[in-house]
C-alpha cells in the first residue's frame, strides 16, 4: 500500500492506496471525480487526460503514487463557478462534442495546447497535436473549430491584460 | 460499381450517375421500398460545385508534379432511414413493431416535460425535441424538460438507430403535441368564451383571433389543473400520450465527393478534400445536424482506410482488440469537412424530416476508395485501404 498526499483543483486530499492503483482510479474510484473518463487505459484515446504540475498527462499511465505531491487539476477544476473556461464556453458555442465521452480529455488537452503556443495556432497544428485523443461523434471538426477559436479569444484576452498592466 | 462502369464505359462519372436518376416519384423499387421523394441532381450539383469538380484535372497536374498522385472519387447513396413500417418490418420477419412513443405532460405551472422512447446518447434530443414543443407554444425553450433513456418514467419505446429518433421518435412527440394543443383550445375557448376554431397560440399565450383577449400559457395550464371552470364533462390535466408508426421509411440521399493524394513511394493516401451535400428534409436544428454528418464521415473514412478487425486464423483470437491494434481515426487523418443540405420535404411524417445520423457514414466509404482508385488506375482495392495495401494495387497496376 502506498500512501498519497496531492492537491487536486485547489484541495488537498490524501489516502492510502494499493500500489497499483493509477491516478484515474484514484480521482475516480477513492475521491468520487467521475469527470475524468477511462476509454482505453492504455495510453491511446486520452479520455483521461487531466494537468499534473501544469502539464497534460494521461492519467491512466500514471499511478497515484507517482502523482503524490502534485498538483493536479481535472475537468471539474476548470471552471470559475457557473462561469465556463474559455475553452469550455469554446466547445459548448462550436458544438464540439456529442457524446461527450472524449470531452474531458480533450478540454484538459486544449487547455495545455493553447497555453503551449501562445503565438496562436493553425488548424494542422491543432490536428498533430490531438492525436492522443480519439473521438468517435463529432470526426473531430467542430473540435478542431472550437479550439481555434479559444486561443484565438484567449489571446486576445491575454493581450488585453498586458496592456492593462502596460 | 457505377464509378468502375463509367470507367469502362469511358464516360464522366457525374454524367453517368445523372443519366440514371430517378425522377418520378413515388418509385417503388423491386425490393420493399417505396422512394417518396428526391431531388438527387440538387445534391450532386452542389457537390461538384463545392468541390470544383471541373478543375480536378488541373490540381491532378500540380500533384503530379510534386510526386504525388491525385485521384477524386464520388458516391451518390440512397438509404432507408426512419425505420420503420411495423406491418413491413413484420412481414421482413421482425418480432417487434418499429413505432415510437411520447408522452408531452405540461406542468401546473406551464413547464412541459416530454417523455420519449428514443434515447440520446449524443444526437441531442433535449435540444431538438425541446425546440419542436418550445416553437409549438412559444414558451421559452428552457421550460420544457426532456425525458429519455428511464424505463421508471417512459414506458414504452423502440430506440435510437436507423436515422429514426427525428422521423419517428419525434413524429410520435407532434402527434401527443397535436392533442395537448386540441385540448388547451378547448380550455382557452371555454374560459373566453369563444369558439375553439378561434383560437390561436402565439408567443406564449392563447389568443381569441382578432381580437385583444388572451390567457398566457401558464394560466392555461393552471386552470387544466385547478379544474375549477372546465367545458362541460371535461377531465382535468393536460397531458397527453401518443404512438406513431411510421408509413413509410424515409429516404435520405445525397452525394459525397473524395479527393485524394497518394504517395506512390510509400502508398500513404492523405485525403486533401471532402464534400457532402445531403438531402435529408426538413431541418429542425442545422448545427446538429452538421455535427451527425462529421462523425459519420469520419467513421466511413475509418472503415475506408483504418479500421479493420483481425482474427488469428489458428486460434480464432481476435488481434485487434484494443485501441493499440484498432486504428481509429484521429484528428490528422481527416481534413474538415464541407458539408451542405438541401431540403426535400418527406412526405411521410408531419415534420418532413427524413433523418441524418447514419448518411455520412455511408456516402463516404465508396467516396474515398473510388478517389484512390481513380488516383492509382487500379479499381482492385479492398478497405481498409491501408499504405500497403494501396502500394501494393499501385505496383500490381504499373506492371501490366
Ligand atoms: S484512458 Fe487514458 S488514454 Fe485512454
Ligand atoms: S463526443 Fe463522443 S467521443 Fe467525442
Amino acid at each position: 500500500m502506498s500512501q498519497v498526499e496531492m492537491v487536486v483543483n485547489g484541495r488537498k486530499v490524501s489516502g492510502t492506496v494499493e500500489d497499483r492503483t493509477l491516478l484515474v482510479h484514484y480521482l475516480r474510484e477513492h475521491l468520487g471525480m467521475t469527470g475524468t473518463h477511462v476509454g482505453c487505459d492504455t495510453s491511446q484515446c486520452g479520455a483521461c487526460v487531466v494537468h499534473m504540475d501544469g502539464k497534460a498527462v494521461k492519467s491512466c499511465s500514471i499511478l497515484a503514487a507517482q502523482a503524490s505531491g502534485s498538483d493536479i487539476v481535472t475537468i471539474e477544476g476548470l471552471a470559475n463557478g457557473a462561469d465556463l473556461h474559455p475553452v469550455q464556453a469554446a466547445f459548448r458555442e462550436h458544438h464540439g462534442l456529442q457524446c461527450g465521452f472524449c470531452t474531458p480529455g480533450m478540454i484538459m488537452a486544449a487547455t495545455d495546447m493553447i497555453a503551449r503556443h501562445p503565438e496562436g495556432l493553425d488548424e494542422k497544428t491543432v490536428r498533430a497535436e490531438l492525436e492522443g485523443n480519439i473521438c468517435r461523434c463529432t470526426g473531430y471538426h467542430n473540435i478542431v473549430k472550437a479550439i481555434l477559436a479559444a486561443s484565438k479569444a484567449m489571446g486576445k484576452a491575454a493581450k488585453g491584460k498586458t496592456k492593462k498592466a502596460a | 460499381m457505377v464509378e468502375t462502369a463509367a470507367r469502362e464505359l469511358g464516360v464522366s462519372p457525374a454524367e453517368l450517375r445523372r443519366k440514371n436518376f430517378i425522377r418520378e416519384f413515388p418509385y417503388q423499387t423491386p425490393v420493399i421500398m417505396a422512394y417518396d421523394a428526391g431531388d438527387y441532381e440538387t445534391s450532386l450539383e452542389a457537390a461538384m460545385k463545392e468541390a470544383d469538380y471541373a478543375g480536378f484535372e488541373k490540381r491532378r497536374e500540380k500533384a503530379k508534379k510534386q510526386g504525388k498522385l491525385r485521384g477524386i472519387g464520388m458516391s451518390c447513396y440512397i438509404e432507408a432511414c426512419g425505420i420503420a413500417p411495423s406491418a413491413a418490418v413484420g412481414s421482413l420477419g421482425a418480432g417487434v413493431g418499429l413505432w415510437e412513443s411520447a408522452e408531452v405532460r405540461v406542468n401546473a405551472v406551464g413547464t412541459i416535460e416530454v417523455l420519449t422512447g428514443s434515447h440520446s446518447h449524443g444526437q441531442g434530443h433535449e435540444t431538438t425535441f425541446s425546440q419542436i414543443v418550445a416553437d409549438r407554444f412559444g414558451v421559452p425553450i428552457d421550460s420544457v424538460s426532456i425525458v429519455h433513456g428511464d424505463t421508471d418514467k417512459v414506458q414504452m419505446g423502440m430506440g435510437t438507430y436507423g436515422s429514426r429518433s427525428g422521423a419517428v421518435g419525434m413524429s410520435a412527440v407532434v402527434k401527443a403535441l397535436d392533442k395537448v394543443e386540441a385540448k388547451a383550445k378547448k380550455i382557452a375557448a371555454h374560459l373566453m368564451e369563444a369558439d375553439e376554431g378561434d383560437i390561436v397560440i402565439e408567443n406564449g399565450e392563447l389568443k381569441v383571433a382578432g381580437t385583444d383577449k388572451s390567457v398566457p400559457w401558464f394560466q392555461l395550464a393552471l386552470a387544466a389543473y385547478t379544474a375549477h371552470n372546465l367545458p362541460d364533462g371535461m377531465e382535468p390535466g393536460l397531458k397527453e400520450g401518443a404512438f406513431y408508426d411510421p408509413t413509410n421509411f424515409t429516404f435520405p440521399a445525397g452525394c459525397y465527393i473524395c479527393e485524394v493524394e497518394v504517395d506512390p513511394d510509400t502508398g500513404e493516401t492523405e485525403i486533401v478534400q471532402f464534400v457532402a451535400a445531403d438531402d435529408f428534409g426538413n431541418i429542425i436544428n442545422p448545427m446538429i445536424v452538421e455535427g451527425q454528418v462529421h462523425g459519420g464521415i469520419a467513421q466511413g473514412i475509418g472503415q475506408a482506410l483504418l479500421e479493420g478487425a483481425h482474427y488469428d486464423p489458428a486460434s480464432g483470437q481476435l488481434l485487434t482488440a484494443s485501441y493499440m491494434d484498432y486504428t481509429m481515426p484521429r484528428a490528422d487523418d481527416l481534413p474538415s469537412f464541407k458539408v451542405s443540405t438541401s431540403n426535400t420535404p418527406c412526405p411521410g411524417n408531419p415534420l418532413g424530416i427524413k433523418g441524418c445520423g447514419e448518411a455520412g457514414a455511408i456516402g463516404s466509404p465508396p467516396a474515398v476508395i473510388n478517389a484512390i482508385t481513380n488516383a492509382i488506375g487500379n479499381n482492385d482495392l479492398a478497405m481498409p485501404a491501408t499504405a500497403q495495401k494501396v502500394w501494393s494495387a499501385l505496383k500490381a497496376a504499373t506492371k501490366h
